[in-house]
């Protein structure tokens, strides 16, 4: 392994919860991301386990799917377009699975 | 961002009112809310047994958790218990039942757990297997927990019932009535308080959103099974959900503005008549029987000629 190379693959860890875990077969994940990217970018990257990208819908996230980078709300910050860095928790919640 | 209550950090968007709140000021206000509702609808007095409907969902696991937090902190004097049903839905009950029992031994309740098998004689799973049509079975199925429900707060000699519903619930329900045209029910989801059976039912989160209810779950790192029913995919529901949803993302407050309609309307269109008992369980009934006998009586019309 090169020192470089690991430099360059910053990541973040995902959370799937509230019953997005069934979609995506897994509670965790560690997801490489690229400098600058944006929660939309990576919620668009981000396949269930069909490989589809069930957290958006027409373009944008999913209605009733909650974003938390930290364990804090992204409409605190930029909402979708709020910048991921490396080393972030990203929290995704559905309000959508069943009560 | 500043917090609107402590000027600290904020860190979450409560949906019920837009404010920016850290976690604490957020976690103090969902319980105030709460306590709001339970104050200015009267819905508990001090001594009362209160039968919590719970489920293993995030609803009933946030309102377990909030009547807990509420009761010791405010000391409201209230026998808590809880009641789950299990309607018998492979794959579905079985693992919220299992978070139900760990909800048991968290918060050190009484439980009462009634069967549709045993209370019935047919699980949801058999009822639809006797099905002819694709027709999901939800409404019936409503309807039976509901009864159930009663059996098993009668059983824990509950003076009242306490529901998980939230402001979500209530506006689907207002929406499909509209669609329906069903006016006599138009505003029977958006009332926090409702009487009739001899166990009244109680909703202290019927003005909590959705969105702030899974996100107390989260934040509190509440143990609760988040699955959608197999049934759920064929349900009526998802029409005014979908609306709702799509409505969400423009518009604040949503839910909340559909069930101030739904009040107004109702109030309006409130011809004056309550419901009576059944004549057989004893239960809800606008006829001389209520919906849950009928639908059992139809069951096991359909079990005998199956
Ligand atoms: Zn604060
Ligand atoms: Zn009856």
């Amino acid at each position: 392994m090169d020192p470089l190379g690991q430099e360059a693959m910053a990541t973040v860890k995902v959370e799937y919860r509230a019953g997005l875990e069934l979609d995506f077969g897994t509670r965790d994940a560690t997801v490489p991301i690229e400098p600058g990217v944006t929660v939309l970018a990576l919620a668009h990257s981000l396949k269930d386990k069909d490989g589809n990208t069930a957290l958006i819908e027409g373009n944008i996230i999913r209605a009733g799917i909650l974003v938390l980078i930290n364990d804090c709300d992204i409409e605190i910050e930029d909402g979708v377009n709020t910048v991921v860095k490396a080393g972030d928790v990203v929290t995704f919640l559905s309000s959508i699975h069943g009560g | 961002m500043p917090c609107a209550i402590c000027n600290g950090k904020a860190a979450i968007k409560y949906a019920s009112d837009g404010r920016l709140l850290c976690k604490p000021c957020f976690f103090q206000t969902f319980e105030d809310a709460v306590l709001h509702t339970i104050e200015a609808d009267s819905l508990f007095t001090p001594g009362q047994r209160v039968a919590i409907g719970v489920s293993g969902g995030k609803d009933s696991s946030v309102l377990t958790h909030v009547l807990f937090v509420l009761n010791e902190r405010h000391s409201l004097g209230l026998d808590l218990h809880m009641v789950a049903i299990d309607e018998g839905i492979r794959g579905y009950r079985d693992d919220s039942l299992a978070c139900v029992y760990r909800m048991q031994e968290r918060y050190s309740l009484p439980l009462v757990v009634k069967s549709f098998k045993g209370l019935f004689g047919a699980s949801l799973d058999d009822m639809d297997a006797r099905r002819t049509t694709e027709t999901p079975l939800c409404s019936e199925c409503g309807v039976l927990r509901r009864n159930a429900l009663l059996v098993g707060s009668r059983e824990a000699q509950a003076d009242i019932m306490a529901l998980g519903h939230n402001a979500d619930d209530a506006a689907e329900a207002v929406i499909l009535n509209l669609m329906r045209a069903d006016t006599a029910r138009l505003g029977r989801g958006t009332k926090a308080l409702t009487g009739g059976a001899d166990i009244p039912r109680a909703k202290p989160m019927h003005r909590c959103t959705q969105r702030d209810i899974v996100m107390y779950a989260h934040l509190q790192r509440l143990d609760y099974f988040a699955t959608e029913c197999t049934y759920a995919p064929r349900a009526l529901r998802n029409v005014p959900r979908a609306i709702l949803g799509a409505a969400g993302g423009v518009i604040q407050g949503v839910p909340l503005k559909v069930m101030q309609v739904g009040e107004v309307l109702s109030r309006r269109l409130d011809t004056g008549t309550r419901p009576g008992l059944c004549e057989r369980c004893g239960g809800m009934a606008s006829g001389r029987v209520c919906q849950a006998c009928l639908v059992v009586e139809a069951e096991g019309k359909r079990a005998r000629e199956g």
